[in-house]
């Protein structure tokens, strides 16, 4: 059960809390972790007859340490500015995290063929699985930069930034291509033209042999569909994108006459 | 007479000259500053000249758990801190003199 003076001491720290809102947020809880340790071994009714007031606290205590202590417009400008910092810091392990995987994402999507898988494995050079080393990779690489940047290097904290705006322009140029329709509607459709293509190559038979009623083959038969086309299973093949071997074109090199179905007599 | 303005300029040197001797925690640090003779030296003025000499690089600064209550913060001096309360304790040296010497009516040699 909360006491009243436990009620008065935490009303005191979140009033102060506030009023140093535009401090760096490590800075910040130094100060409120002295604070609330100073008002544990003081047990005051009420830290205000002791420390004075919240605002009073405060004033002394910017003055003392050489926080910044302008104008009440000033401040709460700063104090904006802070709660953005803050909340950037918060979310900036998850963007170590990631932004490794959406760098290779960008690239596999801008430098990919239609017919790729960018999420959730990119593929580069259409391999899923130099997709997986280049995230590992460039994962490892994130959290590298991040420590060496956090042991307050100017020079890597700046290497940082320029890394993190160069992934921000690679994800910005590679989501119109990965979201929006038209690429989309590309990747789609040629994965539709695929499954269709190997539906098609496993109706189409790899070869046909003409023989007579006693089985023996019959050299010299040309065949040819309804339409009077002859029967060109390398034709065939190669439209659907099949490579044909040097040797099944050398057995298919003769010209058919064309005739027109149902056979003249 | 308020001592207010004459302890501004010097508490960064009687905060060290504290700390010198033993590292401590910002409540034990405020009762010895008092008891020393600063009674008006304000809980919030100590904690702020504690930020600005850690931030300026002349502090350690350990968590240490106690058996009283809370983890208590113990801040110390380190090598810069110590040649910082050095070259203080000279500048506060001539000043005072200087300032007794106005003070008392003497003439400067």
């Amino acid at each position: 059960m909360t006491t009243t003076r436990e009620t008065s001491v935490q009303n005191y720290l979140a009033k102060v809390r506030s009023l140093l809102a535009d401090l760096d947020y490590q800075e910040r809880e130094e100060v409120l972790a002295d604070l609330e340790a100073h008002l544990a071994e003081l047990d005051p009714a009420d830290p205000s007859q002791i420390l004075g007031s919240p605002e009073e606290f405060v004033d002394e205590l910017r003055a003392t340490a050489g926080f910044y202590s302008g104008s009440r417009i000033d401040r709460r400008l700063r104090r904006v500015g802070a709660e953005i910092r803050n909340r950037w810091l918060a979310a900036r392990p998850v963007w170590v995290g990631i932004r490794g995987w959406l760098a290779m994402a960008g690239l596999a999507i801008l430098g990919s063929d239609p017919v790729f898988d960018p999420f959730p494995i990119p593929r580069l050079g259409n391999n899923p699985l130099w997709g997986v080393m280049a995230v590992v990779l460039a994962t490892w690489l994130s959290y590298r930069l991040a420590q060496l940047a956090d042991d307050g290097d100017r020079g890597w904290r700046a290497m940082e930034r320029i890394v993190g705006a160069l992934v921000a322009v690679l994800v910005l140029s590679a989501a119109p291509y990965g979201l929006y329709t038209e690429h989309w509607a590309v990747y789609t459709a040629s994965r539709a033209a695929v499954h269709e293509r190997e539906y098609l190559l496993g109706l189409l038979p790899e070869n046909l042999e003409a023989s007579d009623p006693q089985g023996r083959p019959l050299d010299g038969v040309v065949l040819y569909d309804q339409d009077g086309r002859p029967f060109d299973l390398v034709w065939l093949r190669r439209q659907l994108g099949v490579v044909v071997s040097p040797e099944e074109v050398s057995m298919d090199e003769y010209e058919p006459q064309p005739r027109v179905y149902p056979l003249d007599p | 007479m308020d001592t207010t303005q004459l302890l501004k300029g010097v508490l960064d040197a009687a905060v060290l000259a504290v700390l010198d001797r033993a590292p401590t925690y910002g409540y034990d640090l405020v009762k010895r500053l008092r008891e020393a003779g600063l009674e008006e030296v304000g809980d919030a003025s100590v904690y702020g000249t504690l930020r600005r000499l850690y931030r300026a690089g002349l502090l350690t600064s350990e968590l240490v758990p106690s058996t009283e209550g809370p983890t208590r913060k113990y801040y110390g001096l380190n090598r810069a801190g110590k040649e910082h309360l050095e070259a203080a304790r000279k500048a506060w040296s001539e000043f005072s003199t200087v300032m007794t010497r106005l003070l008392e009516g003497e003439e400067s040699e």
